[in-house]
C-alpha cells in the first residue's frame, strides 16, 4: 500500500486515506477546532505526505510518520489563524502557539485508529455508549437488537480496543522511554 | 441495575483514560463526502506536476564533514557535481532566464511552519553583488496578500535579498544581495504580509547556512 502511495497509484491513495483520514481528522480537530480548517488540514496532510514520501524510512512504521505531518500541518494552520501582530515578537523566531501536547494528540490518533478497526456494529455500540452515554437497554432499543447482543458487541469491542491501545499504557504511567521508541513520533520526525 | 451502573458496566474493561477519550467528539468525527476524491485528485495533480520524486538534500555541514580536510570548496564542488548529474536540479540555464555557475551550495531546511519544505541556495559572488539562486521544494505558494522574502545574515546584520511568491509553481528563483562579505553565513526565507513594512516578520519558513570565500 505504501509503495503504491509513493507511486501515486489512485487505489493506494484511497486505501491510505481510508485507513488514516479519521485519525488525522481527530488530530486536526484536537488542534485547530474549526471544522472546515480541520478538513483542509487533512487534505494538506495527505498531499504533503505524498510530496515527502522520499523522506519516509520504510523500515519504520508509517503511522507515526504520517501523524507527525498531520500534527505539524495542524499547528501551521493554527499559527496562520493566530498570526501575531508584526513587531510583537523577536525576529527570526518561529511563532509559538499553544495546543494539545504531542503525547495527547498521539494518544487520540491511536485511539481513533483503533476505533476504525472495529466492525460497524461494534463501533456503533461503543459510540452510543461512550459519546452519547446510552445504557445497554437504550442501545438495544435504538438498534432493535437484544440487550445480550449489545453486551457481547460491547465486550468484544472493549477487548479489541484495550489490546490495540496497550502500547500507550506505559506512557500514561509516565514512562518517558515510550517517547523514544521506534514506533512513537517525535517533534522532528517527517 | 441503575442506568449509571449499567453505563459503568459497559466501560468496565477499558482503562479510564480510554473511556474518557472515547467521550470526546473529535474522536468520532468523519470527513465530508467527496473529501477522498479531493485528496486523490490533489495527489494526481501533484504527480503530474512533479514527474520525478524529490531526492533528499544533503546538508552543507554533512558534506563538509564527509570531505574533512579537503575543505569546504571541494565539498561544495562535489555537491554541485552531484546536483548537475541529476539528483537535484539546482540551476537551470538558458530557457528560463535564470542562469547559474559555480557557487557555494547551501541546503535549506523547512522549519515547523513548513516541515516538508526543503531546497537549495547557490551563492555566487559577482562584480555586481552576491547572486543567489533558490530552488525550493514543497514550499507552498504564498497566499494572497503575502509573499516570501529571502534574507542573508551574519548574526548582527540582516540584508534582504528579494521577494517572491511561487504562485506560478516552483522553479529556480534568482535573487541578489548587495554584499558578498564572507561574514554572512545564514540564509532564511520568511513569510511576509505585503503591507509596506520592510522589517522581517520573523515567520521563518526555510533556513540554511553557507560559507562564502574570503579574500
Amino acid at each position: 500500500m505504501i509503495d503504491g502511495f509513493r507511486a501515486g497509484d489512485p487505489d493506494a491513495v484511497r486505501a491510505v486515506y481510508r485507513e488514516y483520514s479519521g485519525a488525522i481528522l481527530t488530530v486536526a480537530r484536537s488542534i485547530v477546532h474549526d471544522r472546515d480548517l480541520a478538513h483542509d488540514v487533512v487534505q494538506q496532510t495527505f498531499t504533503k505526505a505524498w510530496r515527502s514520501i522520499a523522506t519516509f524510512d520504510g523500515s519504520r512504521a508509517f503511522a507515526p510518520w504520517l501523524y507527525s505531518i498531520a500534527r505539524n500541518t495542524a499547528i501551521d494552520a493554527l499559527r496562520a489563524e493566530t498570526k501575531p501582530t508584526r513587531g510583537g515578537h523577536e525576529p527570526e523566531v518561529d511563532v509559538a502557539v499553544d495546543g494539545p501536547s504531542l503525547e495527547l494528540t498521539w494518544e487520540r490518533y491511536e485511539i481513533r485508529r483503533a476505533l476504525d478497526t472495529l466492525s460497524p456494529d461494534e463501533r456503533e455500540v461503543v459510540r452510543r455508549s461512550h459519546l452519547i452515554g446510552e445504557t445497554h437497554e437504550q442501545i438495544a432499543l435504538e438498534l432493535g437488537v437484544p440487550v445480550g447482543t449489545v453486551k457481547s458487541r460491547s465486550a468484544r469491542a472493549h477487548r479489541r480496543l484495550a489490546a490495540a491501545l496497550a502500547h500507550l499504557a506505559p506512557n500514561r504511567a509516565g514512562a518517558d522511554d515510550v517517547l523514544q521508541s521506534k514506533d512513537h513520533p517525535t517533534e522532528h520526525q517527517a | 441495575m441503575s442506568d449509571e451502573a449499567d453505563r459503568a458496566d459497559i466501560g468496565d474493561e477499558l482503562p479510564p483514560w480510554i473511556d474518557a477519550a472515547l467521550a470526546r467528539p473529535e474522536v468520532w468525527e468523519a470527513m465530508p463526502v467527496g473529501a477522498e476524491d479531493d485528496v486523490v485528485d490533489a495527489i494526481l495533480s501533484a504527480r503530474a506536476a512533479v514527474p520525478a520524486m524529490p531526492a533528499p538534500v544533503t546538508s552543507l555541514a554533512e558534506r563538509r564533514d564527509r570531505h574533512g580536510a579537503l575543505g569546504w570548496w571541494l565539498a561544495a564542488a562535489a555537491a554541485v557535481a552531484v546536483l548537475v548529474t541529476g539528483v537535484v536540479t539546482l540551476v537551470r540555464g538558458g530557457d528560463d532566464g535564470v542562469t547559474g555557475g559555480d557557487g557555494v551550495v547551501a541546503a535549506l531546511v523547512g522549519t515547523d511552519l513548513a516541515p516538508d519544505a526543503s531546497g537549495t541556495a547557490t551563492f555566487e559572488p559577482t562584480p555586481a553583488g552576491l547572486k543567489i539562486v533558490l530552488d525550493t521544494d514543497a514550499l507552498p505558494s504564498a497566499a494572497d496578500g503575502e509573499m516570501y522574502e529571502a534574507w542573508i545574515s551574519n548574526g548582527d546584520i540582516r540584508i534582504c535579498a528579494g521577494s517572491f511568491h511561487l504562485r506560478g509553481g516552483e522553479g529556480p528563483i534568482e535573487l541578489w544581495a548587495g554584499t558578498a562579505d564572507p561574514s554572512f553565513h545564514m540564509v532564511t526565507v520568511t513569510r511576509e504580509p505585503i503591507d509596506g513594512n520592510t522589517d522581517t516578520s520573523g515567520v521563518v519558513m526555510l533556513r540554511g547556512e553557507f560559507e562564502l570565500p574570503g579574500d
